[in-house]
């Protein structure tokens, strides 16, 4: 268990952060401030622990009202919008009207993809890091999920692989943790509102520790099959620090398992 | 995915020490049945080497732990029939009537091929310890490399024996039947069943002691294998369900890695993981039941005691019906035996659907890779290439199988 020695600032801080996530729009530049980060013996930042979005991203990236399947929340797109080409901005209306039995997260509980994977019923995850380590092992609550990100210098494997969570290939910008994405199949949406990618899917995400339990996640979309420009996803991710708390499992399936295995 | 793997018999038939070959299956399984060991000593029933004998001195991580991070694969592998695990490529066929009688059961060999070439295995009395490789696959395919449909089979026909591939010297002071010549190994011939030491390695007939209503409730189960007559009757692994603690391990791969305070294990197969936390923190309570279970560990030496509960026990424990309920505690040791090797135990009690508390044990060894980082692998591996293995995605969905949910045969479901 990660034991937080800033916790009672924290509780503070991360109330004023909670709000702020809510309340105010995606850009969380505004709130960072000078604390002092973690670091392993390395020097480079620590992220090991256990981290959690509190954002409406998973229900739907952009502006949204509350309804009987989910609050309302304000867009965490940097841009506001997603820059959709023509058609496929028709195929993502295809996909809005058609998401309760075509967005595989919800309907049969399939892999999210990458970044979604991150906010996924705002499940919890946990990072293993060590220092000078080859890789960064993440583990995901939904769905048993885990991601590899490769530190060690090592390029992605040659041609198009078909994975759900892509192949990830990690570098040190300052300190900030740079995850370089590719190898992603066509299944998986960014959302429940039917945003979606191609095969092109080339995802950059930037890990940045604000303080002790704060990160600012920020996430380059750049697939121009699907998109007229790159674009941004910016969300906090926040440090659970209760006492034992641990992850615990999130599977669902389309098959009613309780009726027939009860 | 498949292609990337070779074979952990060319690691052994590249001149690994003796220390190493002396842990492949025929020496490594004991001769009797052992109830669970409490030390970490083994007990191999054959060519014990000074090097083996010697304690295994590891390297220490810093909190203390025994470095065994890497890649582990299990012996045998195979989940069709716990009580004769690698019994041809469809195990456990359901012989009609009431269980064979002790003595009657396929321990000493398989039963005879049919028409087709099939061995059909029966399920009743387990293989014992001794029992070994008596009639190897054809060539090229009983040295781990997989075959296609690795993804969701996870059945006998994966992986295989070692040391038939490597043409290792399984019969050196081994038991009885174990002298069988390289000639006979290397033989090519219409595809055998081999055979493999019973998984349950404490109960005097080397299977699970069922209560009776819990052995009727496996029965019909199994019964049912290839006729479900309603969808309960399906091995949830075949829907890419997590299989549970234990059973995981019987289906392919599993990376090790050590965090001050932690163990994780992460599983190829069905993209599953277990945390097993190390710093005597309180179980969660056992009222919150998870697919995994809730994992504690410690060591004790170069032993991994691993204590889980909290198991749904939704994830059966073979293909053939074999299954807990989810009052089961499992108490587990990794047995670590050099740098390279560990015996594996399970205990499974629960009083519930077993007459007594029974042991689940089989063999790891290191997982061995060539070719460029374990892609495409051609060549033997090499200090290099095992550095570079990287394990690949291998997510199993339930709406990914041919077919989908519905089976024709059954009811839509609803």
């Amino acid at each position: 268990m990660i034991v937080c020695k800033t916790s009672c600032i924290t509780l503070i801080a991360g109330s004023v952060l909670v709000a702020s996530a809510m309340g105010q729009s995606a850009r969380p530049a505004a709130i960072v401030h000078s604390a002092a980060i973690p670091r392993l013996a390395d020097g480079k930042p620590n992220f090991n622990g256990i981290w959690q979005a509190i954002s409406g991203a998973d229900v739907d990236l952009q502006d949204h009202a509350a309804n009987a399947y989910a609050p309302g929340a304000q867009s965490v797109v940097e841009e506001h919008t997603i820059p959709y080409l023509p058609d496929a901005l028709k195929k993502r209306q295809e996909n809005y009207e058609k998401r309760e039995t075509a967005d595989t997260e919800t309907a049969q509980g399939d892999l999210p993809g990458v970044p979604r994977l991150t906010y996924a019923h705002n499940l919890p995850f946990q990072i293993f890091q060590k220092p000078k380590g080859d890789k960064i092992t993440v583990l995901y609550e939904y769905a048993g999920a885990h991601r590899f990100f490769y530190t060690n210098g090592t390029d992605h494997p040659p041609g198009h692989i078909n994975w759900w969570l892509g192949d990830s290939r990690a570098k040190w910008d300052g300190d900030t943790l740079v995850v370089d994405s590719v190898d992603f199949l066509d299944d998986s949406w960014f959302d429940h509102a039917g945003d979606f990618h191609s095969q092109d899917l080339h995802v950059v995400e930037r890990y940045k520790l604000l303080d002790a339990d704060h990160i600012d996640y920020r996430v380059e979309i750049d697939d121009p099959k699907t998109f007229s420009k790159r674009w941004h996803i910016d969300l906090i991710l926040y440090r659970r620090i209760e006492k034992n708390f641990q992850l615990l499992d999130y599977y669902s399936f389309a098959f009613p398992i309780d009726k027939y295995y009860p | 995915m498949n292609t990337r793997y070779v074979s952990h018999a060319l690691k052994l038939s590249m001149g690994m020490a003796l220390g190493a070959t002396a842990c492949i299956p025929s020496s490594a399984q004991s001769a009797q049945p052992q109830p669970q060991s409490k030390t970490s000593a083994t007990k191999p029933a054959a060519a014990k080497t000074d090097a083996l004998a010697k304690p295994w001195k590891p390297k220490l991580l810093s909190d203390g732990q025994p470095d065994v991070q890497g890649i582990w694969t299990t012996t045998y592998y195979g989940m069709g029939c716990l009580t004769n695990p690698t019994n041809g490529d469809v195990n456990c066929v359901p012989p009609p009537g009431p269980r064979p009688p002790v003595g009657t059961a396929n321990a000493g060999g398989p039963p005879p091929a049919d028409a087709s070439g099939h061995v059909l295995g029966q399920r009743g009395n387990g293989n014992p310890p001794s029992i070994v490789d008596g009639q190897p696959a054809p060539g090229g395919r009983g040295g781990g490399q997989r075959g296609a449909g690795g993804g969701q089979g996870g059945g006998g026909g994966y992986g295989g024996q070692q040391v038939t591939a490597a043409g290792a010297p399984s019969a050196a002071g081994g038991p009885v039947g174990a002298a069988v010549g390289a000639g006979q190994r290397a033989a090519r011939g219409p595809r055998m069943a081999r055979n493999a030491p019973s998984r349950i390695i404490d109960t005097d007939n080397h299977d699970i002691p069922y209560t009776p209503e819990a052995a009727a409730h496996q029965q019909e189960l199994f019964s049912h294998y290839y006729e479900p007559v309603g969808y309960g009757d399906i091995d949830p692994q075949q829907r890419c369900w997590p299989l549970g603690a234990v059973r995981q391990f019987t289906w392919h791969d599993v990376i090790f890695e050590q965090f001050p305070g932690y163990i994780l294990q992460i599983f190829e197969g069905g993209e599953v993981y277990r945390i097993i936390y190390l710093d005597n923190r309180p179980h969660i309570s056992n009222d919150l039941k998870l697919w995994m279970g809730d994992a504690r560990g410690h060591w004790e030496g170069t032993t991994l005691v691993v204590d889980t509960t909290s198991n749904n026990a939704k994830g059966r424990l073979s293909r053939a019906g074999d299954f807990s309920s989810d009052n089961v505690h499992h108490v587990e040791r990794y047995i670590f035996t050099d740098a390279d090797h560990f015996k594996y135990e399970a205990t499974f009690d629960d009083p519930s659907v077993y007459t007594r508390p029974w042991t689940f044990g089989f063999d790891e060894h290191r997982g061995s890779f060539g070719g460029d980082g374990g892609v495409a692998a051609d060549g033997p591996p090499t200090a290099e290439s095992q550095a570079k293995y990287e394990m690949w995605e291998e997510a199993c969905h339930e709406g990914l199988i041919p077919g989908g949910n519905t089976v024709p045969s059954l009811p839509p479901i609803n």
